[in-house]
């Protein structure tokens, strides 16, 4: 059953075409990653999703019902987090207040309660011991890991998230991946965005590859790395 | 979850406020004089920092409140006899209802727009209350009844308890994480959840309450009211500062802002014409030399800093 559908959305600006008709499907419990060239229109098909940017043409449906032109916090509260690229934590509050942000407007619980359940997730995480660290003292990866946490605070059903390989160590990266398919084990669908294949077939069911604000190939995440469009898409021949 | 925003422990908090209750005992019109001023300080910077220092919604119009809720509460006891502390009352509510009516309008506009904005709706307040002759015109009018000085006194002090300890409550809520997410990053805030414009309003609307009160309790303490001088540019920019120097965005910083300015505003009166030059030149060394103010400079100290993260690590 399909959590996430994108349907014919078109996306300008100015005379840029960032989405162009573009249609997605993502099934429920499954880790779909998302590639292209830049300026393929990745991210800005998550603005959409989230609600960030509002489509010129075209629908958004969650679970069946319409969220196209919905605002970013009412998104989330249906169910959809996300993650940035560049990492945008915090960076003048502490990774303990990060995480209880995508709480702060919503759960009936204690502060105390949040506070136990962000250190559970931190736990997981491993960064635990960051907890009274400012954000802006953590390093590239450990952003990057209190922004997953992050994302996952609120329990939501998708998570969007954006490069979240980007710029960290290998063994980080690693970790992240685990991270990934442990929380898809937890029930979890995701729509990862990235620019490492490597970690993007480790970590993903299907692949979605756009080209010029298009998807220009779906499937299988094997089956579309050996497409002949992908390859002169990334490689140009 | 206790606050991180804390700065003076619990004990040293009830021995303040019983030597506060004290100072009228003293029979000394400058002392009581004195703390009056500072608790009017404390109310402005206290309500200017939530909005400010919370929230990073950064207004020059703190005045347009404390002249509404002054010229409110002026006119109920001038026109229809109100009990002083109900037009008090009425006095706050008028000014988060003028925060109300142009809370949605402003907040379209970001950063310097949205402080132009503020400082224009002051202005604007300024000439049009000005031309009205119930309110005195521009030389002011005296209002029909002088309140007990020590009464005022503990009404002040209240006031300026209040503010500080709902701040402080705020600061350590779900709604102050919403606050200072939204100051951090706006964008990011609503997309984790935050509804960034209610929580804007909400801040802004509980601010200019508390400035309304607290204009309103001043002119009742003065038993005069003068829309020039209520809704004067200073009053903003004495809260700016005051802030600025003890630490925008913590409870403790614009406590330590009052005090300076108070002691610094004393001295200042023997120069009528160069007060507002001066107190701009502090505001431009402070941002430059000690851009998180007294606390932040405090907290360099690793003795005090290490105090601030046991009390971080009290959850």
């Amino acid at each position: 059953m399909s959590i996430l559908e994108v349907k014919n959305v078109t996306v300008r600006f100015g005379g840029v075409i960032a989405l162009d008709n573009c249609s997605v499907d993502v099934e429920e419990h499954t880790i779909v990653g998302v590639i292209g060239p830049n300026g393929a229109g990745k991210s800005t098909l998550l603005n959409v999703v989230n609600g960030l940017l509002k489509p010129n043409k075209g629908d958004v449906y969650f679970k069946g019902k319409r969220i196209t032109g919905l605002s970013p916090h009412k998104i989330f509260h249906i169910g959809i987090s996300r993650t940035f690229q560049p990492n945008r934590v915090f960076r003048e509050m502490t990774v303990l207040d990060n995480m209880l942000v995508p709480v702060a407007a919503s759960a009936h619980e204690e502060m105390s309660a949040l506070a136990k359940k962000s250190l559970s997730m931190l736990k997981f995480l491993e960064i635990d011991r960051l907890i009274h660290e400012h954000a802006m003292n953590l390093s590239g990866g450990q952003k990057m890991l209190l922004e997953f946490g992050r994302g996952l605070m609120s329990d939501p059903e998708l998570v969007l998230m954006d490069e979240p390989f980007c710029g960290i160590h290998p063994e980080l990266k690693q970790r992240m991946v685990e991270h990934i398919i442990m929380a898809r084990k937890r029930g979890k669908t995701f729509v990862v965005v990235s620019h490492d294949i490597p970690c993007i077939m480790e970590t993903c069911d299907r692949l979605v590859v756009m080209s010029l604000g298009r998807v220009i190939a779906d499937g299988p995440s094997d089956e579309v790395q050996n497409d002949k469009r992908v390859i002169e898409a990334y490689l140009g021949i | 979850m206790k606050s991180h925003y804390r700065l003076l422990p619990d004990a040293t908090l009830v021995i303040t406020i019983f030597l506060l209750l004290l100072i009228p005992l003293l029979k000394s019109p400058y002392a009581t004089t004195w703390f009056m001023t500072l608790f009017l300080y404390i109310t402005l910077a206290q309500s200017w920092n939530l909005m400010a220092g919370f929230a990073g919604q950064f207004s020059l119009g703190h005045s347009a409140f404390v002249g509404i809720g002054g010229a409110a509460s002026a006119l109920l006891l001038l026109y229809l006899g109100t009990a002083p502390y109900t037009s008090v009352l009425v006095g706050g509510v008028t000014a988060l209802a003028l925060a109300a009516a142009v809370s949605v309008p402003f907040f379209q506009l970001k950063g310097p727009y949205f402080a132009f904005s503020t400082l224009g709706l002051a202005e604007i307040l300024k000439v049009i209350l000005s031309a009205q002759s119930e309110l005195g015109g521009t030389g002011g009018i005296s209002l029909p009844l002088r309140i007990d000085a020590n009464l005022s006194y503990y009404v002040q002090m209240i006031l300026a308890l209040v503010t500080t300890v709902t701040v402080y409550k705020i600061a350590g809520s779900k709604f102050g994480v919403g606050l200072i997410a939204i100051r951090e990053d706006e964008d990011v805030a609503e997309a984790l959840g935050i509804p960034v414009l209610k929580f804007k309003i909400m801040a802004f609307m509980l601010s200019c309450f508390l400035a309304g009160l607290a204009g309103s309790i001043f002119s009742l303490s003065l038993s005069y009211y003068n829309v020039i001088s209520f809704f004067d540019l200073s009053w903003s920019l004495r809260t700016v500062l005051m802030v600025m120097i003890g630490g925008l965005g913590t409870v403790g910083g614009p406590i330590i802002g009052a005090i300076i300015l108070v002691f610094l505003y004393n001295w200042l009166l023997v120069l009528p014409y160069w007060n507002l030059v001066i107190m701009g030149v502090i505001l431009i060394v402070v941002a430059v030399i000690a851009p998180k103010g007294v606390i932040g400079e405090l907290l360099k100290i690793p003795i005090l800093r290490s105090a601030m993260r046991k009390i971080e690590k009290k959850i």
